[in-house]
């Protein structure tokens, strides 16, 4: 196996040096009148604990990040086929634009008109973002997706309750949704009630009409589903949300796999979301910073977040007159930073922007079609069914006959230098595997990743302990997940690490 | 750590001859088809992974073919019981029945047992809820929910057991009840609940929790009492740990296999039978039924709860029926079955039902007629 | 549209992959959309057609040489300010194993961002003086959020005092996220003499229906809250949380708030080696002083160390995901799912940089010029601090003798000077009234053409 990760003893932080080396300069320049002031604050305001923070020189602190940076892995290093999460090759050219001073030393409160660089950028994403789903209006002041589908639930409620609706307070959300539909409902005040999925992997209409009725505020949906699949009967499901004068909300984080080929919008869908850090090439960051936007039609406009960017026809401006706003979502106007990522991205490709959903959803299928043939493989849901961007296999049999669960096969994967897919999601499919593909990867890649999973199902069959003993390569072998979430062995600081370590001596 | 380890081989040797369970005559009728063992092959997986993952405590086994013969070759410490080997190499539930409660006189913490339904039951009867057990999955029936996923997922739970990490909680012990075998349906009864150890906070979602953790339940009775619950009707609440959490609220005490009655918060009735029922019902006049899904295979009615006869829920009505369902229950549930012997009872309550599942969550899931499954199964 | 970030696009790639799956056109794999709904016409984004590089480079450029820059530091305020940005982060934060991860699920191959966040959360959870501190939210105002709903879960109360001298927007969006949850947020007035939370009115609404007091020091006006112990004290008197959002660059002079008894602190990275970006990103500080019931309503990310199960090495991992995105007994719980990791990481380095000599010196040099800037203001006669018997830091609210404040802002604008945001954005009645902020970024002679220009823009005192 060709990969072996950098594996390097790197102490924490607090333990890297035994002495003190002088730090970072700051200037002393004030320091008369600092002592001055101080001299007079109280003793009780003065910071009294023992300020923990290692002192060490610059070369260390370099040294130690690099190291650390050596033990992790992102989608620079090799493909990272995580479901729904869409990690794309980020272009650097967007990395370098967006760290223009330009753009990283405007303050939040100077005036519009030194700003208008930015406010244009921040108005044109607002119009392409409504263009790209059909709707009619942007804000890009969530902070992420969740924060996005927030707002999105907010705006439904508020909507209803606008027209005097109390009663609207259930949104349907289908059992296959990623989980933070259920929680940003819950959070916004709606009773969750969940659908199946029917047996061709599309939401069941016969149990979505069972329980659409008055009190139906909206219905959360993901298209294409997580099961990769597109709902066929969308136009339907809308016409009878719609009919029960509730609303469509559509969750973007899968829209890779519809880029310029539909639009929520012309399914029926009131509200989006989206994820920049997802269909637009933001980069991840290891967990964050994201961008999302909330995009609604016309009706709904007046209820988006505030301030949005408007443009009076000479010059941008910060818009807070929006007649119905549900508030704000966050502080100022917006994650900014992946925000001008995803404008030069948008920017570069136009409208090849189709391209991508069309060779995304190409590599899918592709990979699908050599990994559902493999022993203890299957492809529950919609068997005769393309998928889009992503698909979801199950290992169950091959648990069942060997005893190596999902779990087993993603740290195999790690083993050969390649990512695992999201694991044990959606819930509908026991031990799942959901892969995306994205259309940033080779056909080069996706055929190693195949035959991985290929070399992957065989060992399984002929030595199960290999599978179950991996991964090896990586920085780390398999950790106790039990130790780590127990109450007495609980350590999420350096702190608790020290008692626990005085504790065993 | 104690662990009482014993091996039903006889158990899942019918299921790859087309028969339901082994129990005695089934046996032989089973090594007449020419069926091969399946549990040792299991127990051995499971000591393996257990010792693979560096097993600290001593096992307490049966000795021979019921446990010390697949650990001889382990690096695990154990010890034998010494008691009279079954004869004919062929064992009985007498057999099963002695090493268990050799096991409570040694004094185990956990006991594990590889088999199906029928050894649960017979452990069950020994044990009650004195101490947790888990199964080896390798029977051709496994209703109870004291079962793992697989030897491996076992020996994670007992792994984490040791380690403090398990929650303990209770689980159905359901078996056929061969006393009315029907041919496509097969007649589970709730024999009683057990106690097993659950494992919660893993990235890998727990496989053993099909019984549903104590939050997933206070949740689900809390929301029922908020926003269901009305004063001056009668409720009826069915068994199992579902519902005993919504009385735990109301303060009450529980009949967990049986039907309980409260009105406006009193306790006025408990373990009721059907007549008892109706006759509750005919003196209070408007009543609603709460219920749990039963088994691993969701029965709302027809298991464990046959108090509420087709004449009960004919006078309560569909919308005044509430079924209660943690999420870990109906993960492996694609349909809820109604099996209360009334055919046209049962078709008119089939169709979609709205299922409380949590805190102010709802999921709607189908129920279908015990009569004429075929009807509504499309490929 | 072949596209070199496409590779696959290629035609002859295409082929191949199409050959396999059997299929003649990349469209056949869409043919369970209705037709009626396909978009049958390109989008109409971006610039007509795909840009080269340098085609890009240049538009932006165009673009935003439509922003312009203070030609010193801005001493515009209003939470956020103008800090240096080592470069040491700056070259941390462009590590691609960094940026271009995901949320590190497979503990195994991502032990190096794990321990990363790991040392966040202790170095934070120190400065702060609590005993956890998440592995970040979207920023200070969506942890402040939470901070308040988590109160109210816990207490199970769903009223919180929040005291208005705390920033606007920060107010706004806790009611923007309470209005789903019931919130009643219940304003304490602001002391018109110190600019401090005004205690007596606090100790008029605290009941034993209250879940939280939330204040923040320094506060909106630059304010440091003197009697943050009292209020402290008073809040635990009527078993109700409380939670306190502190600015990190006060913690290497300040006393940090869990010290002081505050059950719940946040705050926010920005100006820890985070620039301002025009508002967004940085990272939210979200921390508590108790690992037992607080622990279980924690939103967000948490990265624990462990064992490898074969027991020899140390490692880290995510821990308490069963918190994530479940719903739990209460009303309403967190969504989040992506956070503010690289920011995170970001702020860990620059005080790894700093030590804890460095984050002394940086809060003292901060603290120094504010007061230089206080004495220079006076002794020009060009404004005055609007509370001026209190304790400033970083940022100051000044009055401008009966001038609109939005005038002098423009003025200096035009010269070149950023300060503001003027008051009456948030306070109508306060039009002659501005923030003003300094940071180690201004040397002497800043401050003094500072004042320079505002007498001569305001014609001398």
């Amino acid at each position: 196996m060709p990969f072996r990760q950098a594996k390097w003893d790197e102490p924490i932080i607090f333990e890297v040096s035994d002495f003190s080396k002088q730090t970072f300069l700051i200037d002393d320049e004030f320091a008369d009148e600092a002592s001055e002031v101080l001299s007079k604050v109280p003793k009780s305001l003065i910071r009294g604990g023992e300020l923990k923070i290692p002192d060490l020189s610059e070369v260390e602190v370099v040294r130690h990040y690099n190291r650390l940076s050596q033990m992790s892995y992102g989608v620079d290093v090799g493909p990272v086929p995580l479901g729904s999460c869409t990690m794309k090759y980020n272009p650097k050219i967007c990395e370098e634009l967006a760290s223009d001073p330009r753009i990283t030393d405007l303050h939040p409160y100077q005036d519009e008109e030194e700003v208008q660089g930015v406010l244009e950028i921040m108005y044109l994403m607002q119009r392409w973002l409504s263009e790209i789903t059909g709707m009619d209006e942007c804000s890009l002041q969530p902070p992420a997706g969740a924060a996005g589908e927030f707002a999105g639930a907010l705006i439904i409620k508020k909507y209803h309750h606008d027209r005097g609706n109390y009663n609207k307070n259930e949104m349907i959300v289908p059992e296959a949704a990623h989980g933070s539909n259920p929680a940003s409902s819950a959070m916004a005040g709606f009773k969750v009630v969940k659908i199946p999925t029917a047996p061709n992997g599309e939401t069941d209409i016969e149990a979505l009409k069972s329980v659409l009725g008055d009190n139906t505020a909206g219905l959360m949906l993901t298209n294409p589903n997580t099961l990769g699949i597109f709902e066929s009967s969308i136009v339907e499901i809308s016409d009878l949300i719609h009919g029960k004068d509730a609303l469509m909300y559509y969750d973007g984080a899968n829209l890779n796999g519809i880029l310029g080929v539909v639009r929520p919008g012309d399914m029926g869908f009131d509200i989006v979301h989206l994820n920049l850090h997802k269909t637009f090439a933001a980069p991840h960051g290891g967990g964050g910073p994201g961008a999302g936007a909330v995009c609604v039609k016309k009706g709904l406009v007046d209820y988006l977040p505030v301030p949005i960017v408007g443009f009076d026809g000479r010059s941008y401006k910060l818009r807070y007159d929006l007649s119905r706003t549900i508030g704000r979502v966050s502080w100022f106007y917006g994650n900014v930073i992946p925000i001008v990522k995803s404008f030069i991205y948008i920017a570069t490709l136009g409208p090849a922007l189709r391209e991508v959903a069309e060779v995304s959803v190409l590599n899918t299928n592709y990979l699908m079609n050599k990994l559902r043939g493999l022993r203890g493989v299957s492809l529950p849901y919609g068997e005769n069914r393309w998928r889009k961007h992503e698909f979801v296999v199950s290992f169950e049999n091959l648990l069942k006959e060997t005893g190596v669960s999902a779990e087993d096969v993603a740290k195999a994967l790690l083993d050969r230098g390649l990512h695992a897919p999201t694991i044990y999601f959606p819930l509908i499919v026991n031990e799942a595997h959901m892969i995306e593909v994205t259309e940033t990867e080779t056909k080069e890649n996706i055929d190693k990743l195949a035959k991985a999973y290929e070399e992957i199902v065989e060992l399984a069959y002929r030595d199960p302990q290999a599978i179950k003993s991996s991964p090896t390569n990586t920085s780390a072998k398999r950790l106790d997940v039990l130790v780590a979430n127990h109450p007495k062995t609980l350590a999420p600081t350096y702190e608790y690490l020290r008692r626990l370590r005085i504790q065993e001596t | 750590m104690r662990l009482g380890f014993v091996v039903n081989p006889i158990a899942g040797m019918g299921g790859s001859v087309g028969l339901k369970g082994t129990d005695e005559e089934l046996y032989e009728e089973a090594m007449r088809r020419g069926a091969k063992p399946v549990a040792p092959s299991r127990a051995v997986r499971f000591l393996q992974a257990l010792s693979g993952k560096g097993f600290q405590g001593i096992i307490i086994a049966a000795n021979s073919v019921m446990g010390c013969d697949y650990l001889s070759s382990s690096k695990l410490r154990f010890t034998c019981l010494d008691l009279p080997e079954p004869s004919k190499r062929v064992t009985s539930r007498e057999d099963t029945l002695r090493v268990v409660k050799a096991f409570l006189e040694r004094g185990v913490d956990l006991i594990v047992f590889v088999g199906g339904d029928g050894t649960a039951r017979d452990v069950l009867s020994v044990v009650g809820t004195e101490v947790p057990i888990l199964g080896v999955p390798s029977g051709v029936k496994m209703y109870s929910g004291v079962f793992a996923t697989s030897p491996e997922v076992a020996a994670d739970v007992v792994i984490g057991f040791e380690k403090g990490g398990a929650v303990v909680d209770h689980a159905e012990i359901a078996d056929v009840d061969e006393a009315r075998l029907k041919e496509d349906l097969l007649n589970v009864r709730l024999y009683g609940y057990a106690l097993t150890p659950l494992i919660e906070g893993l990235v890998v979602p727990s496989k053993d929790l099909v019984s549903g953790s104590e939050e997933e339940k206070w949740s689900i009775a809390k929301y029922f009492i908020e926003d269901y619950m009305l004063p001056d009707i009668l409720y009826f609440l069915g068994p199992g740990t579902t519902t005993k959490a919504i009385m735990d609220l109301l303060g009450l005490k529980k009949t967990l296999l049986g039907v309980d009655a409260v009105y406006n918060g009193e306790l006025v009735g408990k373990d009721l039978s059907e007549s008892e029922i109706l006759n509750l019902i005919g003196r209070y006049g408007r009543a609603s039924l709460v219920v749990s899904v039963i088994g691993r295979q969701g029965y709302v009615f027809g298991r464990g709860n046959q108090q509420f006869s087709a004449r009960v829920l004919r006078l309560v009505k569909k919308d005044n029926i509430f079924v209660l369902a943690t999420p870990s229950k109906l993960v492996e549930i694609k349909y809820l079955l109604i099996d209360v012997g009334d055919p046209e009872l049962e078709l008119e309550l089939s169709g979609y039902w709205r299922l409380i599942t949590g805190y102010r969550e709802e999921t709607v899931k189908l129920v279908l007629p015990a009569c004429c499954l075929d009807r509504f199964l499309r490929a | 549209m072949p596209h070199s970030w496409i590779p696959n696009s290629s035609p002859d790639v295409k082929k191949e992959l199409m050959k396999e799956l059997g299929i003649g056109d990349t469209l056949d794999l869409f043919n369970d959309i209705p037709p009626k709904i396909m978009l049958n016409r390109e989008l109409s984004v971006g610039f007509g057609k795909p840009l080269t590089e340098y085609s890009v480079r240049r538009l932006f450029n165009e673009i935003i040489s439509k922003n312009r820059l203070s030609t010193i530091p801005s001493f515009i305020g209003g939470g956020v300010c103008q800090h240096y940005v080592p470069s040491v982060v700056k070259a941390v934060l462009s590590r691609p194993e960094f940026y271009t991860a995901y949320t590190p699920y497979q503990a195994e191959i991502a032990q190096g961002l794990l321990q990363a966040l790991f040392e966040y959360q202790s170095l934070m959870a120190n400065l702060y003086g609590v005993k956890i501190v998440n592995a970040s939210m979207y920023n200070g105002s969506t942890a402040s959020a939470e901070a308040v709903l988590m109160a109210a879960r816990v207490k199970k109360k769903k009223r919180v005092l929040v005291s208005d001298s705390i920033h606007p927007e920060i107010i706004d969006v806790l009611r923007s996220w309470g209005f789903g949850a019931g919130l009643e947020i219940v304003k304490v007035r602001v002391d018109l003499k110190s600019g401090e939370t005004d205690l007596s009115d606090l100790r008029s609404k605290l009941d034993l229906n209250v879940a939280a007091v939330f204040i923040q020091t320094p506060n909106f006006f630059g304010v440091v809250e003197s009697a943050i112990k009292e209020i402290i004290e008073e809040t635990h008197r009527f078993n109700a949380l409380s939670i306190v959002y502190s600015n990190p660059l006060t913690l290497g002079v300040f006393e940090a708030p869990g010290n002081l008894g505050a059950d719940i602190v946040v705050g926010d990275v920005q100006g820890l080696g985070i620039s301002l970006n025009y508002g967004g990103p940085s990272a939210g500080i979200l921390g508590i002083n108790d690992d037992k019931e607080l622990l279980r309503q924690l939103p967000g990310r948490l990265i624990g160390a462990t064992r490898t199960l074969s027991g020899d090495e140390l490692g880290f991992t995510m821990i308490l995901q069963t918190r994530e995105q479940h719903i739990k007994r209460e009303k309403a719980t967190s969504n989040i799912t992506t956070n503010s990791s690289l920011e995170a990481v970001g702020a860990a380095v620059y005080l790894a940089l700093l030590g804890s000599q460095g984050l002394k010196k940086l809060g003292e040099a901060i603290l120094g010029r504010t007061h230089y800037l206080i004495k220079r203001l006076l002794s020009a006669g060009v404004a005055e601090p609007l509370f001026p018997e209190s304790l400033y830091f970083r940022e100051v609210s000044v009055r401008f003798r009966g001038k609109d404040a939005g005038q002098v802002i423009k003025s200096l604008s035009s010269r070149g000077i950023g300060i503001g945001p003027t008051l009456s954005r948030f306070y109508r009645e306060l039009s002659d009234c501005s923030l003003v902020c300094v940071t180690e970024l201004h040397t002497r002679k800043d401050i003094d053409l500072l004042v320079e220009v505002l007498e001569e823009v305001l014609g001398g005192g």
